[in-house]
């Protein structure tokens, strides 16, 4: 029977392969798998196949951050544990494709066989993911050691959480079965680890070293206090199993890896027996597992997103939408209900003027302005994330949007009003979050400056001629996804699908013509505000006044852009022929 | 009314549909009927504006679909097989959006009436999620009539309706095409076409092979004359189905 297995695995594996590589015929997909390979080769593998090459950027870690990074790395795999046995409601870990219940489960093959056969189809996964990711963690120089001891070592990892996870929902089932619902199933857990908590509170405020007299003085001085803490017994006892995991992907030389990877198999062989000896009813609980997956897979292959188990909520009206105006705005007035309440315009302003009071009282206090420059150093990645991120999740309402084409094509509106209409929720968004982080930087960067009046009014008029581009920037950045969708959408409707090399190799040609359509955009903005703000700033010999005229003179050019974009992105959707565009098979 | 001129649609060499042409007066109810590949699905989405044709003219309620698509939009309604609902939508909020799409002014007097008709008054404040299909498909129904629609289309409107389900979607049409509602009815059920249509356009690899009253094309195909529809359809495009082949028991090793 065994045989059997194995033929599936290996028959399905070949298949697969072989479909991939007939699919590099067609152009599109053999350009991507070269751009992909290219990208792996020069990012991953050169520095393993010519040794001479020292990957650039390489820094030895210091020892205190090697141990910041086994506490996280314990951390997280104590977070995994307290997911599987607090937080999951899963009956089972098993997961089974649909063809896989309905052929495997009525078969004369024991629960026993089943699993490993799941163990080993995991392994798979396990394998590629560690060879990955030991790459990555060696490119970056993280860990110290070798790709190879971190491929090991995420493997051990990796597989000792796959282990646990589905050991953990054995005993669940089985913990079902003797009437421990999975309330019941967090009260005592929940409750025993609350105990533990207050226990190790109580005893390390007993035994632990005091805390600075004046309170830790900016972040320097909490990371310093918490390495101290953190060696304090029992917390360095409590994370030795966490930490025999990860010893041998944290070892920094072969003689360390060699004795760490004793205790870390001894721990994944443990899970494999506890894995193998459970005798739990399995079946039922998986054939639900496998439906809700084949659900999601499904969803994410028609670029839908996946909701779940969990029901959608109903979600009032973001604002009164009157039958008659403008029909962009219904879209916009839409897109807000998907999105959810957070941004509605109400909610949004509680929420933005929350957190400048917070920022405020910090710049008030002069004991806490230390904490300012983490407050912009934080607020600056969310911003260029937003930015950057926002957009990328625009193609799936693109995409969303082709595929109800059949019922919008029918609305009477023209191309311009649906484009515009789909883009100003975005749009706002973007906006809305980047105004707020910008209004955090002024007042963090005017607070920190406030003893140079300069600076506190350059951050000033130059938050607010920042502000000024923000919209339009926005727009241009998701009209990109956009033309992209309704030009290439061939391609692009593969970008959801997880598809190794050639998904990586398309995002790269995706990700490199955003920029170079980006810059291509705001290139003629720049120069048209930089000729003002220079003249201004001559003339006046004030920063301040000659940044906002500047940004206000590049702001229009940007908003002259957008609107010739959505009306060519209007006429580009008017003419849409899906059935042309995407042929059938 | 709908009128169809010469409409040809290709996909490169292939043409999907050829040369087509047919009118559909106010009152009357055309079922599109043909085989898998006849170019229904082409034709009615030629029809209502989703793609353009290669060839030909279409015209909606007066409104030449290429010169005005907007004013030809603003008569018609589409109505696909599976309600393609917002998820976060509730049914009332779904007739909101959709009033202001077509600019309904009074669309609160005319959804209540609509959701009244069709018994899903107490249903305003649910999402899709919490809607049976039946129930999404009256959804649909309502979001497609709050503009008084003259011209209709229905793409095999039946799928997934329970009994109840069916009865309600046939008197609809009936209702709407005695209001003077001009409709296009594709689907496979021949028997759900011969019940609720006055016309029939039948349809073989992009051309029409047949096309008329029910009771015209009867005369021009039936062999007798209790012939049904679907006699008539199989006569008009000769795919009679063979008679399935006899397949001899597995052999089974010996327990």
């Amino acid at each position: 029977m065994i045989d059997a297995l194995l033929y599936l695995q290996w028959t399905s594996l070949h298949n697969a392969v072989r479909a991939r590589l007939q699919r590099l015929r067609r152009p599109r997909y053999l350009v991507a798998t070269l751009v992909g390979a290219a990208y792996f080769y020069f990012f991953f593998f050169r520095h393993l196949i010519f040794r001479g090459v020292p990957p650039p950027g390489r820094m030895p870690m210091p020892a205190a951050d090697a141990f910041f990074v086994g506490l996280i790395v314990a951390l997280m795999l104590a977070g995994r544990l307290v997911y599987a046995w607090i937080i999951s409601a899963e009956r089972a870990a098993l997961a089974f494709t649909p063809a896989e219940v309905a052929f495997l489960f009525p078969a004369p093959i024991s629960r026993r066989r089943l699993v490993h056969f799941k163990l080993v189809k995991s392994q798979l996964r396990i394998l590629f993911s560690a060879v990955l990711l030991g790459l990555l963690s060696n490119r970056f120089n993280l860990l110290g050691g070798n790709s190879w001891s971190h491929a090991v070592g995420w493997w051990i990892v990796f597989s000792t959480l796959e282990l646990h996870g589905i050991a953990a929902s054995f005993t669940r089932e089985r913990l079902l079965d003797l009437g421990f619902n999975p309330w019941r199933r967090r009260l005592w857990f929940g409750g025993a680890l609350v105990l533990l908590a207050v226990g190790l509170g109580w005893w390390l405020l007993r035994t632990a070293p005091p805390p600075p007299a004046a309170g830790p003085a900016g972040p320097a001085a909490v990371f310093a206090y918490a390495r101290l803490v953190a060696a304090t017994p029992p917390l360095p006892w409590l994370l030795a199993p966490f930490r025999w995991v990860a010893g041998p992907l944290l070892a920094g030389d072969a003689l360390t890896f060699l004795r760490t990877l004793g205790p870390a198999l001894l721990i994944l062989g443990l899970h494999y027996v506890w894995v193998i000896r459970a005798e739990v009813s399995f079946e039922e609980a998986s054939l639900e597992l496998s439906r809700r997956r084949a659900e999601r897979i499904a969803a994410v292959r028609a670029g839908k997103s996946w909701k779940g188990e969990r029901p959608a909520r109903r979600r009032g009206d973001p604002f009164r939408l009157r039958p008659a105006g403008p029909a962009p705005v219904a879209f916009l007035w839409k897109n807000f209900i998907s999105t959810g309440p957070w941004f509605y315009p109400r909610n949004w302003l509680l929420f933005s003027v929350a957190v400048l009071a917070v920022v405020g009282w910090l710049a008030a206090r002069p004991a806490s302005r230390p904490w300012l420059p983490i407050v912009q150093y934080t607020a600056l990645p969310i911003g260029v994330w937003a930015l950057l991120f926002i957009p990328m999740l625009m193609r799936r309402q693109v995409h969303l949007l082709i595929e109800r084409l059949d019922v919008i094509k029918t609305h009477p509106l023209r191309g311009w009003q649906v484009v515009l209409g789909e883009m100003l929720g975005p749009v706002v968004l973007i906006t809305a979050i980047e105004w707020l982080l910008l209004a955090v930087t002024a007042v963090a960067a005017g607070a920190t400056g406030s003893h140079l009046p300069r600076v506190a009014w350059m951050a000033g008029f130059g938050g607010v001629g920042i502000s000024l581009l923000v919209p339009p920037v926005a727009g241009l950045m998701i009209a990109i996804p956009f033309a992209a969708t309704l030009y290439f959408p061939g391609w692009m409707a593969s970008v959801n699908q997880p598809r190794g090399m050639e998904t990586m190799g398309q995002r790269l040609i995706f990700s490199g013509a955003f920029l170079l359509t980006l810059t291509a955009a705001l290139l003629p903005a720049a120069l048209a505000g930089l000729g003002p703000c220079l003249l201004l700033e001559w003339l006046t010999d004030t920063w301040a006044v000659a940044l906002l005229v500047g940004a206000i003179t590049a702001g229009v050019v940007l908003a002259a852009e957008l609107a010739a974009v959505v009306w060519w992105l209007g006429r580009r959707y008017d003419q849409f022929d899906l059935s042309l565009e995407l042929p059938q098979g | 009314m709908i009128e169809v001129r010469n409409l040809t649609k290709c996909y490169g060499d292939f043409a999907a549909v050829r040369d087509l042409s047919f009118a559909v007066q106010p009152g009357e109810v055309m079922g599109l009927v043909g085989p898998n590949g006849a170019g229904k699905t082409t034709t009615l989405r030629c029809c209502t504006g989703v793609i353009p044709p290669t060839q030909g003219s279409i015209a909606i309620g007066g409104f030449d679909l290429a010169a005005d698509p907007v004013g030809a939009k603003r008569q018609l309604a589409f109505f696909p097989d599976e309600p393609r609902l917002f998820d976060y939508l509730t049914v009332w909020q779904h007739l909101v959006f959709v009033a202001r799409l077509y600019g309904v002014r009074d669309y609160e007097a005319r959804a209540r009436t609509l959701l009244a008709e069709l018994e899903m008054a107490d249903k305003t404040e649910l999402l899709p999620g919490e809607l049976s299909r039946g129930m999404k498909q009256k959804l649909g129904i309502c979001c497609g009539l709050l503009h008084a629609p003259t011209v209709i289309f229905f793409d095999e409107p039946l799928t997934g309706l329970d009994p109840a389900g069916i009865r309600r979607m046939k008197q609809t049409m009936r209702r709407l095409a005695a209001e003077g509602a001009a409709i296009i009815l594709s689907s496979h059920l021949l028997s759900l076409l011969e019940e609720v249509c006055t016309h029939v356009l039948i349809l073989k690899q992009g051309g029409k092979v047949a096309a008329g009253s029910l009771a015209e094309v009867h005369r021009q195909f039936a062999e007798h004359p209790d012939a049904s529809l679907e006699d008539v359809f199989f006569t008009a495009t000769g795919d009679a189905p063979a008679a399935p082949p006899v397949v001899a028991p597995p052999v089974l090793p010996a327990p």
